[in-house]
């Protein structure tokens, strides 16, 4: 018969055990999980799931409608990271580099999906955007939601200037339009923000003095 | 600058968003596609190797058979004939009429022989140019040298560093307490990794903060009676044992190398070929034989001597390796000589020229004594082709892709076969084989060499190997005159495949 202080005990025995595969995961260098994963050692790529999914998945829900899109597009990122990881020198960050494969395949589900870019360009906004204050207490949920009520097209050039850092030549290319579009493009998006930032704050109990 | 602020806010909180997620159903999910890639990377590699292998045999095969078959010794002549005719005796075969005698020189018997209807026409008729000389063309059987045959070669290393492997020592009662050890290592070690770049710093916090955990509850342990802590250590080992079981099987069947890393031998095959400088130590066994040891000496030179060879080894996981094979040296030299011929020959012509009672000169026809002189500039290869047996020992040390290592040991000689020809002390030259002036056998010859090498994948590496052999033994038989040994110098470039 175990008495429940044993059990107790090996329990916490078991949690030790495991915590030490774990501990010798940490040992593995990013370097090193790189290799093993172009040698095509399985555990190295479980361990690379591991890491990064997570990230991945917050990059690819940024582009996505939805969750259960966002998973299906953070699957196809990760075998094409498999399938590419040969290719990648050691250049910069690995970080970016997965990055940037998640983006073209998050903009390629949008793509596919029939998504419509709101392409009116070279129509710039008549008056300067000026943000609310209220911007600053904004915590993570509720910026996604604002950027959520985005349309798609504002949302993803927003996400890919503000957020991943390309520039509009870039975006350009990524999407298929020019750079003026891409510019008019987050001008608009900023000015849905400026309005759902200020309803938010006219709503909320955070007012400005 | 507000909107700019705004903006780096959105980028700090997205960027850092970690949402939560099941790892395992998601590898569950791309289980199966991961597979399937790094199936094709095999094959692809594989492919790759035995296409680069077969083509690699092939080139070598033709280039060695062009090599070693165009060199036949009857083709190994140059010969560049120059004719001379001299008739010196012409100038004297003058009979006067008279009193009279001039003296004609032989421009104006040459000048007087071509309007005497010895025509340039009728010397080509009878092989000779207007000039008096040979009409027909110097053949030359030039001896074409060959290129050798480089073959550089894939080395293929194992990845020595195995995926990190689950190890719980089977301990008596303190077995808690170094595993709570271990943990605080890691822990430190934890630290350690935050520093470096490429780490996801969140996903360390992450695992920091579980290990935080553990730590904690490792103080609870040591309150736990002897008997309490056996039960815990029992169960942990049995617990560990299975995990190393399902680890240790899934290792295998997904890498079956990974596999021979508790197995510390390993067998390669190695492939290689290249180019080595020889030196010579030619000396003359006693005085009397210098005159032959300088012209030897004056008439022979080094060439670039090839190996190619097959080799397969054992590898200890401590860097020690033992290889052996077959190989094959070819020593060569080039034997150049010049030999003037002179041969006396005859030739119908103007015999004489007689002054005539009219003040002119008639024509004696006839048979004019000349010599024929040849320089035959002789080119030929000397060979020594040697079939070997290496015993060497080695030492290897990796990082990351590369390999480094060194190489000693010696090379059994099974046979050597010579051909050529070489100068004897009568100034004629003798062939080699026939005189039996070197022996079947030399015996051991002793190498040194390093080695150079980088990873392509888990089975292949190339290398470069630099490397100095001694044959201390004498080629020459003892019967023989001069005494010769050879050093030689050179690059080896080869494949190495690890199974």
């Amino acid at each position: 018969m175990i008495q429940p202080c044993r059990r107790f005990k090996r329990r916490q025995g078991f949690n030790i055990f495991f915590l030490s595969i774990q501990s010798k995961q940490i040992l593995v260098t990013e370097k090193k999980l790189i290799q093993d994963c172009q040698n095509g050692i399985k555990s190295s790529q479980y361990l690379l799931v591991k890491r990064y999914s997570s990230m991945l998945l917050s990059v690819c829900r940024r582009y996505t409608r939805d969750e259960s899109m966002a998973k299906d597009v953070l699957q196809e990122t990760l075998i094409r990271i498999f399938q590419n990881i040969d290719t990648y020198e050691d250049r910069g960050s690995f970080e970016a580099w997965m990055r940037r494969i998640a983006v073209r395949r998050s903009l390629q589900w949008l793509e596919k999906s029939c998504f419509n870019h709101e392409m009116q360009p070279l129509e710039m906004p008549d008056k300067e955007v000026i943000v609310p204050e209220i911007y600053a207490q904004l915590g993570t949920q509720e910026i996604l939601a604002l950027l959520e009520e985005l349309p798609d097209g504002f949302k993803t050039v927003f996400n890919l200037y503000v957020v991943e850092g390309y520039s509009h030549k870039e975006i350009g290319n990524l999407l298929s339009i020019s750079e003026n579009t891409s510019r008019s493009q987050l001008a608009r998006a900023r000015k849905v923000l400026q309005k759902k930032l200020t309803q938010f704050q006219k709503g909320s109990c955070y007012e400005v003095v | 600058m507000k909107w700019s602020n705004f903006e780096n806010n959105i980028k700090k909180e997205l960027s850092g968003q970690r949402p939560e997620i099941d790892t395992n159903a998601l590898w569950g999910l791309i289980e199966q596609d991961v597979d399937a890639i790094n199936y094709q990377k095999k094959k692809r590699r594989g492919g790759f190797f035995w296409l680069f292998f077969g083509g690699l045999l092939i080139a070598g095969a033709g280039l060695g058979y062009y090599y070693l078959n165009q060199n036949d010794f009857g083709n190994n002549i140059i010969v560049e004939q120059e004719t001379i005719i001299e008739n010196e005796d012409l100038a004297t075969n003058l009979s006067l009429v008279g009193d009279e005698t001039r003296e004609i020189d032989k421009k104006e018997i040459a000048t007087v022989s071509t309007k005497n209807e010895l025509t340039p026409k009728t010397l080509a008729g009878k092989g000779f140019n207007e000039n008096g000389k040979n009409a027909k063309p110097a053949k030359k059987n030039v001896f074409q040298k060959s290129a050798i045959a480089k073959t550089p070669s894939l080395n293929k290393n194992e990845t020595e560093e195995a995926a990190p492997k689950i190890v719980v020592q089977k301990t008596q009662a303190s077995e808690s307490l170094a595993i709570a050890d271990l943990i605080t290592e890691k822990k430190e070690a934890a630290s350690v990794i935050e520093t470096e770049e490429n780490t996801t710093t969140e996903a360390i916090k992450i695992e920091a903060d579980d290990l935080v955990k553990a730590t904690s509850a490792k103080e609870q342990i040591p309150e736990a009676n002897q008997e309490d802590q056996k039960d815990l250590l029992s169960t942990i080992i049995d617990s560990k044992e299975e995990q190393e079981v399902t680890l240790n099987s899934k290792d295998k069947e997904e890498n079956p190398n990974e596999s021979n890393a508790e197995n510390p031998f390993q067998f390669y095959v190695n492939l290689q070929g290249g180019v080595s400088f020889s030196s010579r130590n030619l000396e003359a066994t006693d005085p009397s034989f210098d005159t032959l040891l300088q012209l030897r000496e004056g008439s022979e030179n080094q060439l670039e001597t090839s190996s190619i060879g097959l080799q397969i080894g054992l590898a200890h996981q401590s860097g020690l390796e033992l290889t052996t094979g077959i190989n094959y040296t070819q020593i060569n030299e080039r034997y150049s000589y010049n030999e003037i011929v002179t041969e006396t020959d005859s030739i119908y012509g103007v015999e004489k020229l007689v002054k005539n009672l009219e003040n002119g000169f008639d024509t004696i026809w006839g048979n004019v004594p000349l010599d024929r002189i040849t320089t035959l500039n002789k080119e030929i290869f000397n060979r020594f082709k040697m079939y070997e047996v290496p015993i060497l020992l080695g030492y290897r040390i990796s990082k990351g892709k590369y390999r480094i290592g060194v190489q000693a040991g010696v090379f059994a000689n099974l046979q050597m076969k010579t051909e050529g020809r070489v100068l004897e002390n009568t100034k004629e030259d003798i062939d080699v084989t026939e005189a039996g002036i070197y022996k079947s056998k030399v015996g051991l010859s002793y190498y040194a060499g390093l080695s150079f090498g980088y990873l392509l994948n888990e089975n292949l590496e190339i290398y470069a190997a630099p490397s100095a052999r001694f044959f201390p033994k004498n080629f020459a038989v003892d019967s023989y005159g001069l005494s010769q040994k050879y050093k030689l110098y050179g690059l080896n470039l080869g494949m190495r495949y690890s199974f």
